[in-house]
């Protein structure tokens, strides 16, 4: 009964946006039928389903969309729930590590508070709290993220002295491909190329147009050809979701079926 | 138990810590001594630039510049967003400015205004104004990122789609939106973002079958081999890549507009080219480091093969 | 180049050549028939990885990254399930990095059902699943500090991965941790390469499932998969045919105003 119930308001709830897209855009009625349908125009349908060739499957598109968009937002809470069950039952009992789920669940509750408060004027303490202490370009969440951000700057050098070894021809030709193309997008890497270079074979050759060759000749198959690949394993997967077949665990019954 | 193996060349073993040290230092000193080196002269940034140039302004006519970015990526996509705010106002085309992405908010109220600002201390005196509401519109953050976007386009009246601006201002009272209706008036969409997939929502459903923006793209350094895909299929008109872009796009933003003396030097302009020397600098770091790696994987057997004995 | 607001006639013939294999083959696959599926290596590190945490006696850190209620999300639990199902077995410790809390409720469930399939559900603790922000960066913070903290042996990293990869994967690198990571984002698979042991790239981690589980549904899609991908080769090719024809004989415009080129995109209003 629970895997059929899921089943149907799945498919139910796919079929609308699989079909608003594949059909066109009107739907195309006989006209008596057109006409009768409509009425005096007045009427619901007649306003936002029916047009001048026939039925618009997408009448109520902004609607329908406005909703999915409420009942995603709703998720919100079920975070908030896991937050308060993890780290006030820590704090409740004075469990080690307390201090910080204090700190967590107070950072929460402020901003909240001050979310819904700030709706008012940007100049009351609450507006200001909000756009200059914690969510304004040079408050406290952008700042943190900005520095969390910034630590990908030390890992990447950690990670390229660590990894980027020549250790066979492919690894070799990969490096030299990655060293061409970083020189061509930085000041130091033109003036660099271009003194090494300045006489010889390569005098005519700008480092900034090898980097675009290789950036679209070699680099864009390769792209496309990984995107293709799992577009269409999205596409199957995405379908067998919408069907509800062969979903594992979550949705088979106590049998397993 | 002997020694297992041979230890390690002490080039394979650097301290990570000394390389943390090396990375910062490269990238602090240009920004601490405002060293800005002239910008590589990026092809894509230049194409942007030409683009820009044509965009079609006019009274019902609105670019929309989304802001899909926040303060991670801001040092990427803030100097992008930057520069084709600051040309579109050159040029007097009306836009409006949306986010699908929460930490996105304060930028759309500060980016603009903050260059409305700085052109109107340059162009003080000579009658040219830019004001919120007659050249720009803040339409503010949107949740629902898909079916937001797909509701855009379709929407036959943005107006009560939209409703208010981010401050709260009915849309119909905003003198740049009193002719939008639909998509068919926005002659270009920008999309600025360091988000997976952000570029992918606006190109599958920001357009209909009759109307297709111009999509111009700004997107971080290794987002860019992903978007030369669309591209090269022109389905992006144009591209800018990372801070070298910007950096680069700014400094034919001062020849058009500044040096044929149309306005004071603008100091900010010169931003992305002092993040890009930062870089450049730091680039070179890594390279050292990645050659000090591979010279500590071939010395020891270059020593070998000249009967050096075995390394330390 | 027009937008596309509504299929035209050839999408839904692309539409059917691309499903109409997935679904014979899941009907040949349920019938019995046997399909092959080559072995992927970074799938059965899995394995090893847990019997890793197991010996050690510190626990295995599983996250979703920023993956959203979507088709990856559904091959990453056929994954985690089996993940799961093995730390039941061992009694092995296990935390899951949460960033989305609709997907937090999804892997609730499928932890609660394997470790009851096991026979262990009193070996199920709500804390194991930590929802940590929703924000980006935030999250990466968090996963940092609990893999320093926990000292996670194992971290197996499947789903959506943005800038933040790095980070993710350099947190356990500093611990010692064996790592396996898989994803779609081709911009961040050069990352989990540098810092992982094993990497599962693209379609893999789709095929990851059906590779684990053995389910004739699954193995039969993967199947399908193939041969619609085959088909857009063949499209391909016809296409770079039909351009460079015209491009030696004739001039390019041509090739786009035939009737096969043309029918691939809706006709405008």
């Amino acid at each position: 009964m629970r895997k059929r119930v899921i089943f149907w308001m799945t498919f139910i709830g796919g079929i609308y946006f699989f079909l608003e897209f594949m059909l066109p855009a009107e739907i195309w009625l006989p006209q008596s039928l057109l006409t009768w349908l409509k009425g005096d125009g007045t009427g619901p349908l007649a306003r936002n389903m029916l047009g001048d060739k026939g039925f618009i499957f997408g009448g109520l598109h902004e609607d329908i969309s406005n909703g999915a968009i409420i009942t995603g937002v709703m998720a919100l809470g079920l975070g908030l729930i896991n937050i308060m069950r993890l780290h006030g039952v820590r704090l409740a009992k004075l469990r080690k590590g307390w201090v910080h789920s204090a700190g967590l669940i107070a950072g929460m509750l402020i901003t909240i508070f001050v979310g819904f408060w700030h709706w008012g004027s940007p100049e009351s303490v609450t507006g200001k709290l909000y756009g200059n202490i914690i969510m304004g370009t040079r408050g406290l969440f952008p700042g943190l993220s900005s520095a969390m951000f910034s630590l990908l700057a030390f890992y990447v050098a950690t990670a390229a002295y660590r990894a980027f070894r020549i250790k066979s021809g492919e690894a070799a030709l990969l490096m030299f491909s990655a060293l061409l193309v970083m020189l061509g997008q930085i000041p130091h890497g033109v003036v660099f190329f271009d003194a090494i270079f300045r006489h010889g074979p390569l005098r005519d050759v700008s480092i900034i147009d090898i980097r675009m060759w290789i950036l679209k000749k070699l680099n864009v198959g390769a792209f496309r050809a990984i995107s293709l690949g799992f577009g269409v394993a999205g596409l199957a997967m995405a379908t067998r979701m919408w069907l509800s077949m062969g979903m594992g665990s979550f949705f088979q019954d106590e049998e397993g079926k | 138990m002997g020694e297992a193996r041979e230890k390690e060349f002490w080039l394979l073993r650097v301290d990570r810590r000394w390389v943390y040290l090396a990375v910062a230092i490269a990238l602090a000193g240009p920004l601490i001594f405002r060293w800005a080196m002239p910008p590589a002269k990026i092809g894509t940034a230049e194409q942007f630039f030409e683009v820009a140039e044509k965009i079609e302004g006019g009274d019902g006519k609105l670019v929309l510049i989304a802001m899909d970015w926040g303060p991670g990526t801001q040092a990427e996509n803030k100097p992008q967003t930057e520069m084709l705010i600051r040309h579109l106002m050159h040029r007097r085309v009306k836009f409006g400015v949306i986010s699908c992405y929460v930490l996105a908010e304060p930028f759309l109220l500060n980016l603009p205004k903050n260059v409305a600002a700085d052109l109107n201390e340059q162009y003080e005196g000579t009658g040219k104004t830019w004001e919120y509401g007659r050249d720009w519109v803040n339409l503010g953050y949107r949740p629902g990122w898909t079916i937001m976007v797909q509701g855009l386009a379709k929407s036959e009246d943005l107006h009560d789609y939209f409703k208010t601006d981010a401050n709260g201002t009915d849309i119909g009272e905003i003198e740049c939106m009193k002719n939008v209706k639909t998509i068919k008036d926005m002659p270009a969409l920008g999309e600025f973002t360091g988000l997976v997939g952000a570029v992918q929502v606006w190109l599958q459903f920001f357009n209909r079958q009759e109307h297709r923006p111009t999509y111009l793209h700004g997107c971080t350094s290794i987002s860019i081999p992903e978007a030369f895909i669309y591209l090269d299929s022109e389905q992006i008109a144009a591209l800018q890549e990372g801070v070298a872009g910007a950096a680069y796009y700014g400094q034919l933003m001062t020849e058009k507009y500044v040096e044929k003396g149309l306005g004071k030097e603008p100091e900010k302009a010169s931003s992305a080219a002092v993040a890009m020397t930062s870089l450049s600098v730091a680039h070179f770091v890594i390279i050292f480091f990645i050659a000090i790696g591979n010279f500590g994987v071939l010395w020891p057997r270059i020593r070998r093969r000249l009967g050096g004995g075995t390394a330390s | 180049m027009p937008g596309v607001q509504h299929a035209s006639l050839a999408m839904w013939v692309l539409a059917a050549a691309l499903l109409g294999p997935v679904f014979l083959f899941i009907m040949l696959a349920r019938r019995g028939r046997k399909l092959y599926i080559r072995r992927i290596p970074g799938i059965d590190a899995i394995e090893e990885a847990v019997g890793r945490a197991t010996e050690m006696g510190r626990p295995v850190a599983f996250t979703t990254g920023l993956s959203g209620v979507g088709p990856l999300l559904f091959a990453v639990l056929g994954v985690f399930g089996r993940v799961v199902q093995l730390a039941a077995r061992y009694s092995t410790g296990l935390f899951v990095a949460q960033n989305n809390p609709e997907v937090m409720a999804i892997v609730e469930q499928v932890m609660r059902d394997a470790y009851q399939a096991e026979g262990h559900p009193e070996r199920f603790d709500l804390s194991m699943i930590r929802y940590l922000s929703g924000d980006q960066f935030a999250y990466a913070s968090g996963y940092m500090g609990t893999v320093h903290r926990e000292k996670a042996a194992s971290c197996l990293l499947f789903g959506h991965f943005a800038a933040e990869s790095l980070i993710l994967a350099e947190a356990g690198q500093q611990v010692g941790a064996m790592q396996v990571a898989g994803t779609i984002d081709s911009t961040q698979v050069p990352f989990f390469l540098t810092s992982c042991d094993y990497t599962i790239i693209g379609e893999e981690v789709y095929a990851a499932g059906a590779y684990l589980s053995r389910d004739p549904v699954q193995l039969g899609s993967l199947r399908g998969q193939d041969v619609g991908k085959l088909i857009i080769y063949a499209i391909v090719f016809t296409g770079v045919v039909i351009a460079t024809w015209y491009g030696i004989w004739g001039t390019a415009h041509e090739g786009y105003d035939l009737w096969l080129s043309k029918m691939l995109l809706p006709p405008p209003n």
